[in-house]
């Protein structure tokens, strides 16, 4: 493991890390402009996702609330498990999702309800409850 | 003109690229700056815009009602969603460096964009659609 005393602080390399992520914000943006824009039917980043997700990526959704949580939600007390842990834990369970299949058969034991809840919905509140439980940053 | 693989490349190139730049970021000796502690602090601070956007990615991706709230107008969440973000943006432009947006309105931002994703701006909008008490 690395010293935590030869970590610094250098807000010039965090100042190119931001620009490197608002430049990478407006290039999304402008090229789904141009995809929605252009001759080519259903070729925009949401089609494109959508009809990836319909075809089995329960993990990407799963990610989703992962990483919403992470960001967006915080930890006042001190951590509970090292984020190493948290980190193996929240891959451990992607790759657990993919070796059982779960897409399919969730889609099956969900296709008699008559309201059609979405599968989706279940990935993105497990994936939101794992990212609270073991992987949130310090506030 | 770019086809729906080219897209699926350009989509999981920049999946790729962010998470092998994070991990660089997390491995060197400069602290907080991976893209995880950056969002982050602009959530927790100016720019909370983005946990609504995220919110609202989520709802419109992977949810979606089929019933369209403002019937045949499909421009109008778009516009309403950009109207919602810009507002947000000004309204966080104008607080004060240290300012701390606390942890539960995150997740009433994070909540309502879901909402809002999966009511108002949804991409599987069937526009001739009967529910059962209807």
């Amino acid at each position: 493991m690395k010293n935590i005393n030869t970590l610094v602080n250098d807000q010039d390399f965090i100042k190119k890390v931001q620009y490197i992520l608002i430049a990478l914000f407006i290039i999304l943006i402008a090229l789904d402009i141009y995809l929605a824009l252009d001759k080519t039917d259903n070729n925009t980043i949401s089609n494109v996702i959508l009809q990836k997700t319909d075809n089995g990526l329960f993990v990407l959704t799963y990610f989703w609330g992962v990483i919403a949580a992470n960001l967006f939600i915080t930890k006042k007390s001190p951590k509970a498990i090292s984020p190493l842990a948290g980190t193996v834990i929240v891959l451990a369970l992607a790759i657990l999702i993919i070796l059982f299949n779960i897409e399919p058969k969730m889609l099956t034991a969900l296709s008699n309800f008559k309201y059609n809840i979405s599968v989706y919905s279940f990935s993105m509140v497990l994936g939101f409850l794992v990212g609270y439980a073991f992987w949130r940053q310090k506030s | 003109m770019l086809s729906i693989q080219t897209v699926e490349h350009i989509v999981i190139a920049i999946i790729a690229f962010l998470v092998l730049f994070n991990a660089y970021l997390s491995f060197n000796t400069i602290k907080n700056d991976t893209i995880n502690v950056i969002l982050k602090n602009w959530a927790y601070n100016k720019y909370f815009f983005l946990t609504f956007v995220w919110g609202v990615l989520g709802g419109h991706f992977f949810l979606g009602s089929y019933k369209p709230v403002f019937g045949s107008n499909w421009w109008l969440p778009v516009v309403l969603v950009i109207v919602i973000i810009l507002l947000l943006i000004v309204i966080g432009k104008r607080l004060d460096r240290s300012f701390i947006l606390k942890r539960r309105y995150q997740l009433l931002l994070l909540i309502s964009g879901v909402f809002y994703g999966h009511f108002f701006w949804s991409q599987r909008h069937i526009p001739e659609i009967l529910f059962p008490w209807e």
